[in-house]
């Protein structure tokens, strides 16, 4: 099988993550709806109040509390920034089905991924130290986040991926120009 | 660039023009025309092969060296 070009790993990899893009969207609508009537609820508790279970035997899950919707904006910025992530990838693959994977905006792309999980990265630590701060008494004191060295080394690919990328845009336009 | 090509005035002596040239070497007349007005990056030597062979010519005929510095590259800077 071909890895560039259509009918290729890359087409087939571009399907899937056109199908991850479209989930994870449509889960982030979800949360903004979720989240949408949570306010109201607050607003106005005569509201009926929709309950959703852990399975069909489980315990309740909903989110109208202060407390639960509070954490539905940290969640929502989580599935945001994986939602960067793919569709950016999204973007490279598309090249790549094309048969031109070798432009600059590919390696802009791989390093604004780069950034988005370093972010992503900074944020568990952060998101434990607020919640340390805010709630000193809850479970979260019990909790040490630790260091991903995956995670870590996913983002120096991305960055040294970019640079090739770089060096590619310059080996191709001077393959453009070689008569 | 300090290599200077010199296809137009070889194609005027033989009085050949630029899409007879590419019809009978194989190139595209867009590439030829890189070539012509010095925006190549480098010239094959199966290219340069079929163009001698077709002009009937030398290579210095076609490329010539002036002394001068380099241009710099896209992104990089003239040292």
């Amino acid at each position: 099988m071909r890895t560039l070009g259509p009918r290729s790993i890359s087409s087939f990899l571009k399907v899937f993550l056109d199908i991850s893009f479209g989930f994870i969207a449509l889960f982030l609508l979800s949360l903004g709806a979720i989240a949408l009537w949570s306010a109201l609820h607050m607003a106005n508790p005569a509201l009926p109040t929709p309950t959703w279970h852990w399975g069909p035997n489980g315990p309740p899950m909903f989110v109208a509390s202060p407390r639960g919707a509070s954490g539905l904006p940290l969640f929502a910025l989580y599935m945001l920034g994986l939602l960067g992530i793919v569709g950016r990838l999204r973007k490279i693959f598309i090249t790549l089905v094309a048969g031109q994977p070798f432009q600059a905006e590919n390696a802009r792309r791989l390093r604004i991924i780069g950034l988005i999980l370093a972010a992503l990265e900074v944020s568990r630590y952060a998101v434990w130290a607020i919640l340390l701060l805010c709630a000193p008494d809850s479970p979260v004191r019990d909790y040490r986040p630790n260091i991903d060295v995956v995670g870590l080394f996913a983002i120096g690919v991305m960055f040294v991926l970019a640079e090739v990328f770089d060096e590619g845009v310059k080996m191709r336009k001077d393959l453009d120009l070689t008569i | 660039m300090p290599i200077r090509v010199h296809l137009d005035r070889v194609l005027l002596e033989r009085r050949m023009s630029l899409t007879e040239l590419a019809d009978r070497v194989g190139v595209t007349i867009a590439n030829l025309s890189i070539l012509k007005t010095g925006k190549a990056r480098a010239v094959r030597f199966s290219t340069l092969d079929a163009l001698c062979r077709e002009l009937q010519c030398q290579p210095g005929d076609i490329l010539m060296f002036n002394e001068g510095p380099p241009e710099p590259d896209d992104g990089e800077s003239a040292d």
